[in-house]
C-alpha cells in the first residue's frame, strides 16, 4: 500500500492510494459533514452534504466519491461551501415533509442536527408539500415517506451487507421514491426483516415500531452484550429506559456481525408478551401456590434429596438449556453433579465443535474463495451467516457449493447444489469428492475454503477436508453452527445434549431461563418424572406442572458468558434489573451446594 | 435612554410561541425596563404604531394573517419570526395536504356535534388562502428563532441581540426545530 501526502485546510496529511477525499480526512480527523456516506457499502455522493474544494478543480466536488491524489490541495470549509451545504439542506427540507415537532426521529436524527450544525433558521425555497405514503405493514418497522431523503443508505445496506435486495428506488427526479421490491408493501415485499435498514437511517423514514416515540438516545441507556438465540453470539446493544428494553440494535463495532443482526435476534428476541413466572411456586395440595424463596429451595432440596436418598444418584437428572451461561451451568454442576453425584447432566442444544480445523468467523467467510454449506439451512436458523455467505459470493466472487437444504436466495447463488433431504446430507456430501467432479476441481483450487456445517452434520468429512487442504495455511475453517446461545460452553462443560430424561429418574430439575420451547419437550415425560422443579421466565404448560417453579431472568436481565460457535468467549451484560423476586439462576444453585 | 419599541402579531398559530415569551418571567421583567411592548395579543392592541421590532408568530393562513403581517413590516424596522410556523411554515401547514374546500368543511360542517352547520362567508370576514405560506414567502423577514415554541431562553437571547444592536442568528441551544 503507497502513503500519499495531501494539504488540507493548510495541513500536511497522509493517506493511502486508493483512498476518497472523504478517507483521507477520517483517517485525519478533519470534521467533513456527510449523510448518504455509510461505512461498509459503497459510496454514492447523493446528497453533497460532503462538498469540498479542490485547486485547480472547476468546481466544489463531493470529498466521498473523488479520489484523493498525492499532492492534491483541498479546502473542506470556505464561505462557499458553507452556503452550498446550507442550500443543499434547505432544498431537503422543502422537498418533503419534515414536522420535527412530531417527529419520532427529532433528537436523534442526522439532517436536523447537520442543520442545526449549519445554522440552518429558515427556507429560502417554497416548501413543496408533496402528498406521502406511511407503510405500516411491517410488524417490525415502519417507513414513512415523508421524511426520506433519499439518501439510500438503506438500499445499499440491503444489498451488499444483507444480500436481500429488498429495497429500491422508483420513479425518476423529484418524483423517486424508496420502494421495496419496486413497490410492494413492506410485509409483502421480500424483506426478511433484519431491521439493518431501521438501523442506518439517518432520518425518521424508517424506524423501529416498538421503540417509536419511547425515548430519545440521550434519554437511554445502551449496554453491550451478546444475542442468545443462536451460537453466533452476535454483538449487540441493547437500550433501554426506565427498566424496559425498548430495542436490540447491532453493535456497529463488532468486527464479526458488524451490526447486522437477524429477525430473531433483533426482535423476536424481545418477547414482552408473555407472562412472566415473578415469585416461586410450591406444589401445596395439589395447587401451585406463591411461596418465599426459602419455601421454594427447602421444597426443591427436599424433593430432589428424597429421590437420591431413595433410588440412588441416577434417580435424580438436572437438565439445562444451552442458552444457561457458562456459569449458570457451572452452578448447576457443582449441584447435581459434584453434590449428589448425579450421572444425568445434561443441556439442551450442547454441540462441541468439530475437531482438527481452525473455527471459521464470519470475516473469514466474507473473505472466503469457496463456502462449502452442508446440513441444515444457514438462512432459516442463522440468517447472519446467511449475509455473510452472500456478501462473499455477491462481492467478492466467491463460489459457493450448497448440500442438503439452504434459503433460495443461496440456492440461485450457489454454482453447485446437491439436493438433499436431512437424512442424506452426509451421503451427498461425499459425492462432492467423486473422481472428476466439478466440485472436486473447484475445491482442490481454493485458496479459502470455508465449511459451513449444520445439523445433521457435525464434522466435514476427512475425504473432502483433504481436498480443501491448500496451499495456504490455516485453511480451510469450518464453521459449525449450533442451535443456542451457549451450545459450545455447555459441551465444553462436559454437558451431553440431553435431549430427554433417562428411565428410572424420580426427581428432576429443569434450569430453562427464558427458553420456552426447550420446556415444551418435556411435556410428554411429566408423568414419568415423579418431583419436577423447573426454573423458568415464563409461565408454560410444563411449567403448571411442576412441583417447583423458581423464576429465572430473561437474557436482557442477565450477567454472564457465552462460549460461541468459534469459541469465543462472549458476554452477557443486564441491560435492566429483572423484577422484584427474580433471582439470577447461578447464585440460587449456588446457594444449594453449600 | 428611551426605550426600544417592540410590536408582535399572533398569525396562524397556536399561541404557544407567545406563552414561551411569557415564560421568560422574571427575565421579562427586566427586558422590559429597556423595551416597550406597544400593540401585542398580550396588550390586546390592534394596530401596531411605529416600532424598531416587530415579532411574529404563527404562518401565512388567511387574507387577514396576509394583511396584518404586511402592516407590520411597514411599521417595524427589524421583523423577527419566533417558532416553526413563522420560521418555515410549521405545524399549520398540514392542511396544505388537503384541498381548502375540504378543510373548510371538516372545520364547520363534519365536525361532530355540529347540526346544520354552514361555512362562513361575508365580506367583513377573512378567507382562507390556497396554501398555508411561511411568512418569509409574503414579506421579507430579518431574522428568526425556530422551535415548536422556541424556548424561552432562545427568544430572551434574540432579544437581547436586538437590543446589543445585533441580528439574532441562532446556533446550539437557540436552534431547535421541535
Ligand atoms: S426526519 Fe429529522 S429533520 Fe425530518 S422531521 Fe424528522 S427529525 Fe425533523
Ligand atoms: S429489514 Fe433487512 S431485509 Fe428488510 S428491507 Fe430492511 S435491510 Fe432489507
Ligand atoms: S429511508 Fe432512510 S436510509 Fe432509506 S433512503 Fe430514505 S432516508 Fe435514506
Ligand atoms: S411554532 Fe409551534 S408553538 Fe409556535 S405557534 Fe406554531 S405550533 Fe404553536
Amino acid at each position: 500500500m503507497s502513503e500519499i501526502s495531501l494539504t488540507i485546510n493548510g495541513k500536511q496529511v497522509k493517506g493511502e492510494r486508493g483512498d476518497t477525499i472523504l478517507k483521507v480526512c477520517e483517517r485525519s480527523d478533519i470534521y467533513v459533514p456527510t449523510l448518504c456516506h455509510y461505512g461498509g457499502v459503497h459510496e454514492v455522493g447523493t446528497c453533497r452534504m460532503c462538498v469540498v474544494e479542490v485547486q485547480g478543480g472547476r468546481a466544489l466536488t463531493t470529498a466521498c466519491t473523488t479520489p484523493a491524489e498525492d499532492g492534491m490541495i483541498v479546502k473542506t470549509e470556505s464561505d462557499a461551501i458553507q452556503s452550498l451545504r446550507r442550500a443543499t439542506l434547505e432544498l431537503l427540507f422543502s422537498e418533503r415533509n419534515h414536522y420535527c415537532m412530531f417527529c419520532e426521529a427529532s433528537g436523534d436524527c442526522e439532517l436536523q442536527a447537520l442543520a442545526y450544525r449549519h445554522g440552518m433558521d429558515s427556507v429560502r425555497y417554497p416548501n413543496l408539500y408533496p402528498k406521502m405514503e406511511l407503510d405500516t405493514s411491517h410488524p417490525y418497522l415502519a417507513l414513512d415517506q415523508n421524511r426520506c431523503v433519499l439518501c439510500r443508505r438503506c438500499v445499499r445496506v440491503c444489498a451488499e451487507l444483507v444480500g436481500a435486495h429488498s429495497l429500491g428506488m422508483r420513479e425518476r427526479g423529484i418524483e423517486t421514491l424508496l420502494a421495496a421490491d419496486g413497490g410492494e408493501p413492506l410485509s409483502a415485499s421480500s424483506c426478511v426483516s433484519c431491521g439493518a435498514c431501521v438501523q442506518v437511517c439517518p432520518t425518521g423514514a424508517l424506524f423501529d415500531r416498538r421503540s417509536a416515540y419511547r425515548g430519545r438516545e440521550k434519554d437511554c441507556t445502551t449496554v453491550k452484550s451478546s444475542c442468545p438465540e443462536c451460537a453466533l453470539g452476535c454483538a449487540v446493544e441493547l437500550v433501554a429506559r426506565s427498566g424496559q428494553v425498548l430495542r436490540v440494535e447491532g453493535d456497529v463495532e463488532s468486527p464479526e456481525n458488524g451490526g447486522l443482526l437477524c429477525r430473531r435476534g433483533r426482535y423476536e428476541s424481545l418477547n414482552g408478551h408473555r407472562e412472566r413466572v415473578l415469585q416461586p411456586l410450591v406444589r401445596k395440595g395439589g395447587e401451585l401456590a406463591s411461596a418465599s424463596w426459602d419455601e421454594a429451595l427447602a421444597a426443591l432440596r427436599a424433593g430432589i434429596e428424597a429421590a437420591a436418598a431413595a433410588g440412588g444418584a441416577g434417580a435424580v437428572a438436572a437438565v439445562a438449556s444451552a442458552r444457561a451461561s457458562n456459569e449458570a451451568l457451572a452452578a448447576l454442576r457443582g449441584y447435581f453433579q459434584q453434590k449428589l453425584d448425579s450421572p444425568n447432566v445434561g443441556a439442551i442444544g450442547a454441540a462441541a465443535s468439530p475437531d482438527g480445523y481452525p473455527a471459521a468467523t464470519l470475516q473469514d467467510i466474507r473473505q472466503a474463495d469457496l463456502i462449502i454449506l452442508a446440513g441444515e439451512d444457514a438462512g432459516a436458523n442463522h440468517q447472519v451467516v446467511e449475509f455473510a455467505v452472500s456478501q462473499a459470493v455477491e462481492q467478492h466472487g466467491a463460489a459457493l457449493i450448497v448440500v442438503g437444504s439452504a434459503a433460495r436466495r443461496l440456492q440461485k447463488q450457489a454454482c453447485v447444489v446437491v439436493p438433499a433431504g436431512s437424512d442424506e446430507v452426509a451421503r451427498a456430501l461425499a459425492t462432492l469428492t467423486a473422481a472428476g467432479s466439478e466440485s472436486l476441481k473447484r475445491i482442490a483450487c481454493a485458496e479459502r475454503a470455508v465449511f459451513v456445517v449444520g445439523a445433521p452434520v457435525t464434522a466435514v468429512p476427512q475425504a473432502l477436508a483433504a481436498a480443501a487442504q491448500s496451499a495456504r495455511d490455516g485453511w480451510p475453517r469450518v464453521l459449525a453452527l449450533a442451535p443456542k446461545g451457549n451450545s459450545r460452553g455447555a459441551a465444553q462443560a462436559g454437558l451431553n445434549g440431553g435431549a430427554s430424561v433417562a428411565k428410572g429418574v424420580k426427581a428432576a430439575f429443569i434450569m430453562a431461563g427464558d427458553d420456552t420451547e426447550m420446556l415444551d419437550r418435556f411435556l410428554p415425560q411429566r408423568d414419568e418424572i415423579g418431583f419436577l422443579a423447573v426454573q423458568a421466565s415464563y409461565r408454560s404448560p410444563l411449567v403448571e406442572m411442576a412441583d417447583v417453579v423458581l423464576p429465572a431472568p430473561v437474557w436482557t436481565e442477565k450477567a454472564g458468558t457465552m462460549v460461541n460457535a468459534q469459541g469465543r468467549e462472549v458476554s452477557l451484560r443486564p441491560a435492566v434489573a429483572p423484577p422484584a423476586g427474580v433471582r439470577d439462576e447461578a447464585d440460587v444453585l449456588a446457594a444449594l451446594s453449600q | 435612554m428611551a426605550k426600544v419599541k417592540i410590536a408582535t402579531e399572533w398569525l396562524a398559530g397556536c399561541a404557544g410561541c407567545h406563552m414561551s415569551l411569557l415564560d421568560l418571567d422574571e427575565e421579562l421583567v427586566a427586558i422590559l425596563d429597556a423595551v416597550e411592548i406597544t400593540s401585542s395579543p398580550i396588550t390586546d392592541l390592534k394596530h401596531p404604531p411605529e416600532v424598531t421590532v416587530g415579532i411574529i408568530e404563527g404562518a401565512v393562513a388567511n387574507t387577514a394573517n396576509e394583511e396584518v403581517l404586511k402592516e407590520l413590516r411597514e411599521k417595524c424596522q427589524i421583523l423577527l419570526a419566533i417558532g416553526d410556523c413563522s420560521c418555515f411554515g410549521g405545524i399549520v401547514t398540514m392542511r396544505n395536504f388537503l384541498p381548502k374546500e375540504e378543510v373548510l368543511r371538516a372545520g364547520y360542517v363534519d365536525t361532530p356535534g355540529t347540526v346544520d352547520g354552514k361555512i362562513p362567508s361575508d365580506p367583513e370576514l377573512a378567507t382562507l388562502l390556497d396554501k398555508v405560506k411561511a411568512p418569509n414567502e409574503v414579506v421579507k423577514v430579518d431574522c428568526y428563532v425556530p422551535g415548536c415554541p422556541p424556548s424561552a431562553a432562545a427568544i430572551g437571547w434574540a432579544l437581547k441581540e436586538l437590543l446589543a444592536g445585533r441580528i439574532p442568528a441562532p446556533v446550539g441551544d437557540n436552534l431547535r426545530y421541535d
